[in-house]
């Protein structure tokens, strides 16, 4: 079985417990404003192209079978013209085109995840499969977990919970942990800000939650959008609710990702917000309260 | 005559040398360092505990040296007596070593060792006379008795001294009991390995957590040990070994080295270790004191492997001596390195000979061949040098010091003590490993270049190119199968040429990757390399990768390392780690735990930033206590070459999620 990948990364310690490799997958349903990787939102390779790096060498153009590379004034790549088959992302000497996403099997994948068994071992730590959305390929994701717990190895996902339910158990019957992000939790302003309704979302909440699968919320803040005291006391009655929760963690926004944009020739939706500050980003999370991965 | 000339300069050491010229080269030694003490110049009482402390400065010129017994190339008067002098060096410098030259890096037949403090502390000195008594060969006999007399001459001196200067009675007290008897209290045993380690000119404190742990009971103790570290440092000596069977001892020993550059502290660990003690050695490392992590199961065992003959009680006596040379305290006689071999000193030959190489195996068994050769010279070489090393430089100090001299009746370089073997390094694995992946790729698999256009960029420092090394996808340090698996062969082909030596007074040979501050000298003989090493340029430092290719976090680089056949290079296997102060001490047990249980068996730690390292490299005077571990010792970031600080600079700086 083969699924689109964006990353295998070893070495992760904020994605669960210990020392973990985190498996990005490709493809999202959301459409977060905020999203810091928007090279992950579609399920198809993509090409990001940065300007500041290119020597306009001309190479892509010679290369190119569809004609995406012209050189006039400078380079000009034209996206809707790209099949993604990469032959200009080999030839770039300096690397300003690169290609995100590619096809792995279940066997690669877990090829590369078996490498770090005796650190998950050291250190209670193991697999995350994050995105994108995992569960936008739930059999790619399903198989990963099942494989990892057959050989002893902790799982998690972080998901944003958006799919149909048996979608939903599918996957999550094979984690010992699910890191759950809750974007938004006004309904209007979920859709506003995700492109997505959050019924589905917290339906699949609570079947996690009777499912005794421990879970910690994660939610991103955004300043002038969703840090809101109504956000944040929802949050917090949410966590307390749910017998199976570990707490929620606020993950403060930033603008890491944001040069992503212009690569992929999208303009940044978020280029007016500021980043959030240690202070508040602290006051924020003492708000909601403490948490854990265990 | 001579006696007389030497006495009128106050050379009294040397003038012991020749009091009975017709004696043999031992015995006129051990004479000259009875003299030596009888006279000379006493460390000033600075109000410390142990005595003594600081540096002692001797007028005498001839004064004693752990590695030649008396050192004479200081002397004062070679240029106003060079007759003098050269009485002295014919007599006495006859030694040299024949290793080659281009292959001592790291060393040239040093060597370090360390006394059985444990004896000392448990029979005292004067109960070696008893032994001494029964050696049959007279110059050895009364040699030694001549030292022991020397020394406890030596310590009335001090005693008086301390009296005279109205010294705290508890020092004084104690200093009339040991090292002479044994000790009893933590304070005495502590205060008779100070005095020890001053007799052995503070070369290295040997097992100190295991030999103090009969005397202690729980007492603070730390204070003791800071003063005891303090002379070490100052005197520029090295390092000790514990484990932490007694873990408050343990934690102590850490706690004391807190901001301190010596001793390298190698702290062996398993997955039984206390938390406490994992604590205090993380915190250590965080104030710049230097303990390093050690395998205590893979080490022992493999080493065991090696020399069948090495009993269990006594592996217990490791210790890691110099910059981190295997040995064991009190019992060994170790080459500390004795040689090092200059690896792309001998590819780069190869590439510009007339050879030609149809394939890149042609190429690789032609590299191993020649290292082979020069491994085997090397290795005849220094059994050469330690023959004509136990004619001419014996060691009365250390034959008294070093089990089982005495019990075997043999001078310490002729072969007494009870396991002896000479360590080899390797210098320059990794550019090794990389080149030999570049040339494959580029020259074989590619065919991007000839062998003859890849050695003519070479020898032009060509900066396109070396960076064109430093990006291709098959390098060292990313745990790629395939680098792996030759990683593994090549240091595999390498580290096991020392098994077929025979060593002159000894087991045989151990292989290690440690370079002390070599490095930078070595890269200096040689021109750019195909792993993206320019010219002149420092060779690797560790075993850790090089030119940031180690892109995919340290756990893949920790498997690239275990990857190697270290359990071949047991003379020790040397991995620097760079990681920001912030690092998180959870993971990096973990890490360090991981490591082990893949028969990892060395790792030794620098917590600071790339910022921290540029800023002392701008404003030194900003970052006087910074303390790095370089080449398998470590050293203060500002007394380093500017070459050894922008290689430091340049390394790695482990951190999270690295994609």
């Amino acid at each position: 079985m083969n699924g689109n990948i964006l990353n295998i990364t070893r070495f992760c310690t904020d994605d669960g417990p210990g020392i973990r490799t985190t498996v990005f997958l490709k493809g999202c349903p959301l459409s977060c404003l905020w999203c810091h990787n928007p090279e992950s939102r579609y399920q198809k390779c993509e090409i990001l192209y940065d300007a500041e790096k290119c020597v306009s060498c001309t190479l892509c153009s010679q290369l190119c079978k569809n004609g995406c590379h012209t050189f006039n004034d400078s380079h000009s790549f034209q996206k809707d013209l790209c099949t993604s088959c990469g032959l200009c992302t080999k030839s770039c000497p300096s690397k300003a085109l690169q290609i995100y996403g590619k096809s792995a099997s279940v066997e690669e994948v877990m090829a590369r995840i078996k490498k770090d068994a005796v650190f998950y071992s050291s250190s209670g730590g193991g697999v995350t499969v994050s995105g994108g959305e995992p569960l936008f390929q739930a059999d790619f994701t399903a198989e990963i977990l099942k494989k990892c717990r057959n050989e002893g190895i902790h799982t998690a996902i972080e998901t944003s919970g958006f799919s149909n339910k048996d979608t939903f158990l599918s996957v999550i019957r094979h984690c010992d942990l699910v890191l759950f992000d809750i974007k938004e939790t006004d309904p209007q302003k979920h859709i506003r800000f995700t492109g997505v309704p959050s019924d589905v979302i917290f339906e699949n909440l609570a079947l996690l939650d009777n499912l005794h699968i421990p879970f910690l919320i994660r939610a991103p803040i955004i300043p002038t959008l969703n840090d809101r005291e109504d956000h944040f006391k929802t949050l917090r009655k949410l966590s307390k609710s749910l017998q199976n929760c570990l707490g929620v963690q606020i993950m403060p926004y930033h603008t890491l990702g944001s040069y992503k944009y212009s690569q992929l020739q999208e303009e940044y939706p978020l280029s007016d917000i500021k980043e959030p500050s240690k202070e508040e980003s602290a006051r924020w999370q003492s708000y909601v309260g403490t948490f854990s991965y265990k | 005559m001579l006696k007389k000339r030497f006495l009128k300069l106050g050379e009294f050491a040397a003038s012991g040398l020749y009091e009975e010229p017709d004696r043999s080269l031992f015995y006129r030694k051990a004479l000259g360092i009875r003299r030596f003490f009888e006279n000379c110049d006493l460390a000033e009482y600075n109000g410390k505990p142990l005595y003594p402390s600081g540096i002692i400065s001797q007028k005498m010129s001839v004064s004693t040296g752990y590695m030649t017994g008396l050192t004479f190339g200081n002397f004062k008067y070679k240029e106003s007596d060079p007759e003098l002098y050269k009485c002295l060096s014919d007599d006495f410098c006859r030694y040299h070593s024949t290793v080659p030259k281009d292959h001592t890096v790291t060393g040239n037949m040093y060597t370090h060792s360390m006394p059985n403090y444990e004896r000392i502390l448990s029979e005292g000195l004067l109960s070696y006379i008893g032994r001494i008594e029964k050696i049959e060969d007279d110059d050895m006999r009364e040699g030694l008795l001549h030292v022991v007399a020397g020394i406890r001459r030596y310590i009335e001196r001090c005693t008086d001294y301390l009296k005279s200067v109205s010294a705290d009675e508890k020092l004084i007290n104690a200093l009339q009991k040991v090292p002479l008897y044994p000790a009893e209290t933590i304070y005495e045993a502590i205060l008779s390995w100070n005095f020890v380690l001053y007799l052995d000119n503070c070369d290295n404190l040997g097992c100190l957590a295991n030999g103090l742990r009969p005397y202690y009971n729980g007492e603070d103790i730390v204070p003791l040990l800071e003063n005891l570290y303090d002379n070490l440092d100052i005197n520029n000596g090295y390092s000790m070994a514990m484990n932490s069977d007694c873990p408050s001892l343990t934690v102590q020993c850490l706690k004391a080295a807190h901001g301190r550059r010596r001793p390298m502290i190698e702290l062996l660990v398993d997955n039984a270790t206390p938390e406490e003690v994992w604590t205090a050695a993380f915190e250590t490392i965080r104030t710049g004191g230097q303990p390093a992590f050690y395998n205590r199961k893979t080490l022992f065992d493999s080493l065991q492997k090696r020399f069948p003959n090495v009993r269990d009680e006594d592996i217990q006596h490791f210790c890691g001596g110099g910059c981190t040379e295997t040995m064991f305290t009190g019992l060994s006689n170790v080459g500390s390195v004795d040689a090092g071999i200059h690896l792309l000193m001998i590819l780069e030959d190869i590439l510009h000979s007339s050879l030609t190489f149809e394939s890149f195996e042609n190429l690789y068994f032609t590299f191993i061949s020649q290292v082979g050769k020069t491994a085997d010279t090397v290795m005849k070489e220094i059994s050469n040098s330690r023959e004509l090393r136990a004619k001419y430089n014996p060691l009365p100090m250390r034959t008294l010091f070093v089990d089982d001299c005495i019990a075997n009746q043999t001078e310490f370089n002729a072969g007494g003590a009870r396991y002896g073997w000479s360590i080899i390094n390797f210098a320059g694995l990794i550019n090794t490993i990389d080149s030999l992946l570049s040339i494959k790729t580029l020259v074989y698999d590619e065919k991007k270049y000839t062998l003859k256009q890849l050695v003519e960029l070479l020898d032009k420092d060509d900066d396109a190119f070396l960076r064109e090394c430093i990006s291709l996808p098959l390098s060292y340090g990313r745990d790629i199968d395939e680098v792996n698996e030759f990683s593994h062969r090549l240091s595999h082909d390498l580290f096991t040429m020392t098994e077929r030596g025979t060593l002159l007074f000894g087991e045989g040979f151990l292989s290690a990757s440690i370079q002390f501050q070599t490095q930078a000298a070595a890269g200096k003989r040689i021109g750019a390399t195909p792993d993206g090493r320019h010219k002149a340029t420092p060779l690797c430092d560790s075993l850790a990768a090089i030119f940031g290719k180690d892109s995919d976090g340290p756990t893949a680089l920790l498997n690239s390392i275990t990857a190697l056949d270290l359990k071949n290079a047991l003379g020790t296997p040397v991995v620097s780690f760079n990681l920001p102060s912030q690092f998180d001490d959870d993971i990096l047990k973990a890490l360090i735990l991981g490591y082990i249980n893949n028969d990892g068996i060395q790792l030794q730690i620098t917590y600071a930033s790339k910022k921290e390292l540029l800023d002392a490299y701008e404003n030194p005077h900003l970052h006087d206590n910074l303390i790095v571990r370089v080449g398998g010792y470590s050293e203060y970031f500002n007394r380093l070459p500017d070459d050894l600080k922008r290689m430091i600079i340049n390394r790695t700086i482990q951190s999270e999620g690295v994609m």
